[in-house]
């Protein structure tokens, strides 16, 4: 490389080359380490999974079964796992939603000045360690916390409400953690839409609140779905606040995996449920995507 | 009509307030609770004291950790700008099936949960004698820190001008003269963000390092981690204000090197721009 730089010299060759040189390739050293630290470790993965759980060494080596996927499929506590794992991601990304989309939309509507305070506000808690995030929640919530005593003694309440510990606290926690994420991907769409389509359609007589329905929202939906696209495969795969700020409600895909590999040293079968947790991971952002492009084609058509 | 105006408008703000104060209320409390003197976790007091920063600053349990989660984020974001930067310079103009292909497969780490690459890397780190090496945790960052450098400069390089790099070439310069002379001071903006967003990205990251470190690389997070589990140290808070601190100090840089426009995209773009 640093030979051909200082030989080549004259100006026709060089820029002929500079032409020719197909650059794409400098991507390569990247997608290099996505292969050997991301395909191989998964591949890695999805072969212990198949082979035979022993006892005081992790797995026996050269052994093929399908002993952990017969497990997951067959034992109900799996099932359960994988249930509560869904059925709170699929609470998170509504309540998320629901959430994002209005401070999304003032940080649109907002000037220079407010608007880098909102930001300020959203892009702090986005940077803050999730432990951070976790552990101010755990001093708010927990049954002696600041939220109780100050509802106690304002008399609202006669004893401290369970808000920590179970599914509520789980919720609080993935909440936090992923809302800046989909305020951010809303308000950047939303920043996209041309002004003079609502501008239009208030002129022709439509309400503020028709223009929205109608012309805002409309626009929005990528970024509502990629919103929700982050939100749901985060919570998936989310593993601090369910053990940090859940109980005994339910456990997460993810604590199981946790607990497989470190404590029960199955790793079969740990392997097992994290191939069938990237799966399901793999197959919710390709639909996502999919339907994305589907949308788009519709709209441009 | 006017009615039904200020009531919508004034919906959006409340409802957005009340985002605000929800995102906020676990780091002001964080905070509060850092400056008491009470020993217990419980709730925030009134009294000031600053024992608990003195015990994080000279403690060798919180010192050690702090000192492996800095070299491990400074080299981690070296790493990633080093895989990045020719990254975004070969993709950012780039079309065609290739291109798509490559991008693809710089940024698709990025989309992973931590517990998925830490459990992938734990059983093969293992292999090649990487588990429990600052190189192996530094790698393992760098799977995220290594497509949010690349948004990062792709961003920047995009809205440059290749005239003057051509230019360049024309009067005879070669293809790292000119990336040093002329590519690199245009994209500066772009890999000091880049830089930064993988230094943040590796200093608060916890899964890998709570599953690739040994006790000579611990990581911050991971002491964090064990002190919530099993037995809550107010120091904890003034860690976790450390934390916030430097969260704060960071979001400050990045808005002075992107602006306003450019951290909102780049920290949107991987989600939408498809």
């Amino acid at each position: 490389m640093v030979e051909a730089a200082t030989t080549e010299t004259s100006g026709g060759v060089s820029r002929a080359s500079w032409a020719r040189l197909d650059r794409v390739w400098l991507a390569v050293p990247a997608v290099v380490l996505t292969a050997v630290f991301f395909v191989i470790p998964i591949l890695f993965m999805g072969r212990i999974s198949l082979s035979v759980h022993e006892s005081g060494s992790a797995y026996r080596e050269g052994t093929w079964t399908l002993d952990s996927y017969v497990t997951l499929l067959t034992d109900s506590f799996y099932l359960r796992i994988f249930s509560y794992t869904l059925g709170v991601s699929l609470l998170v990304t509504v309540l998320g939603l629901a959430l994002a989309y209005p401070i999304a939309y003032w940080i649109n509507r907002s000037g220079p000045r407010l608007k880098v305070i909102l930001l300020f506000a959203v892009i702090v808690p986005l940077w803050t360690n999730i432990l951070v995030l976790i552990y101010g929640w755990l001093i708010i919530l927990s049954p002696g916390g600041a939220l109780n005593d100050g509802l106690m003694r304002l008399g609202l309440i006669d004893a401290p409400l369970r808000v920590v510990y179970n599914t509520f606290g789980i919720v609080v926690g993935i909440v936090q953690i992923t809302l800046p994420y989909a305020i951010l991907i809303i308000a950047a769409v939303l920043a996209g839409i041309d002004r003079s389509l609502v501008e239009s359609a208030r002129d022709m007589g439509a309400s503020r609140l028709k223009a929205f329905l109608h012309v805002t929202l409309p626009l929005s939906t990528p970024g509502i779905a990629s919103a929700a696209t982050v939100i749901f495969v985060w919570s998936m795969g989310e593993y601090a606040s369910p053990q940090l700020l859940g109980g005994s409600a339910g456990k997460f895909v993810s604590q199981e995996v946790s607990s497989q590999f470190l404590t029960a040293f199955n790793w079969p079968r740990g392997a097992g449920l994290a191939v069938t947790l990237f799966s399901l991971i793999v197959l919710i952002l390709v639909v996502a995507q999919t339907a994305a492009r589907v949308t788009a084609r519709r709209s441009a058509a | 009509m006017s009615p039904r105006w200020s009531l919508s408008s004034l919906s959006y703000r409340v409802l957005g307030l009340a985002t605000v104060i929800f995102l906020l209320s676990p780091l002001v409390i964080v905070v509060w609770l850092s400056f008491g003197s009470s020993p217990y976790m419980a709730k925030p007091s009134l009294d000031f004291s600053l024992r608990w920063y003195e015990e994080i600053f000279t403690a060798s349990r919180w010192t050690g950790p702090f000192q492996h989660s800095l070299i491990i984020a400074a080299g981690s974001s070296v790493l990633s700008l080093l895989l990045a930067t020719p990254a975004a310079l070969g993709l950012a103009k780039a079309q065609g099936r290739r291109a798509v292909g490559l991008n693809f497969g710089v940024m698709v780490p990025f989309f992973m949960p931590g517990l998925i690459l830490a459990v992938g890397l734990l059983m093969f780190a293992s292999r090649i004698g990487l588990s429990g090496t600052f190189p192996g945790i530094m790698i393992a960052h760098s799977l995220w820190g290594t497509p949010i450098a690349y948004l990062a400069i792709r961003a920047v390089y995009a809205g440059t001008d290749t005239a003057a790099e051509e230019a360049a070439r024309v009067l005879g310069a070669g293809p790292l003269r000119t990336f040093f002379l002329v590519t690199l001071p245009s994209i500066l903006p772009g890999v000091a963000a880049g830089a930064l967003f993988a230094f943040v990205i590796s200093f608060n990251e916890f899964m890998m390092s709570l599953f690739l470190t040994a006790p000579r690389t611990v990581t911050l997070p991971v002491v964090i981690w064990t002190s919530l589990r099993y037995e809550v140290s107010p120091a904890v808070a003034a860690i976790a204000s450390v934390f916030i601190g430097i969260s704060v100090i960071a979001v400050i840089i990045g808005l002075r090197l992107v602006g306003t426009r450019g951290l909102l995209q780049l920290t949107a773009a991987d989600a939408v721009k498809k």
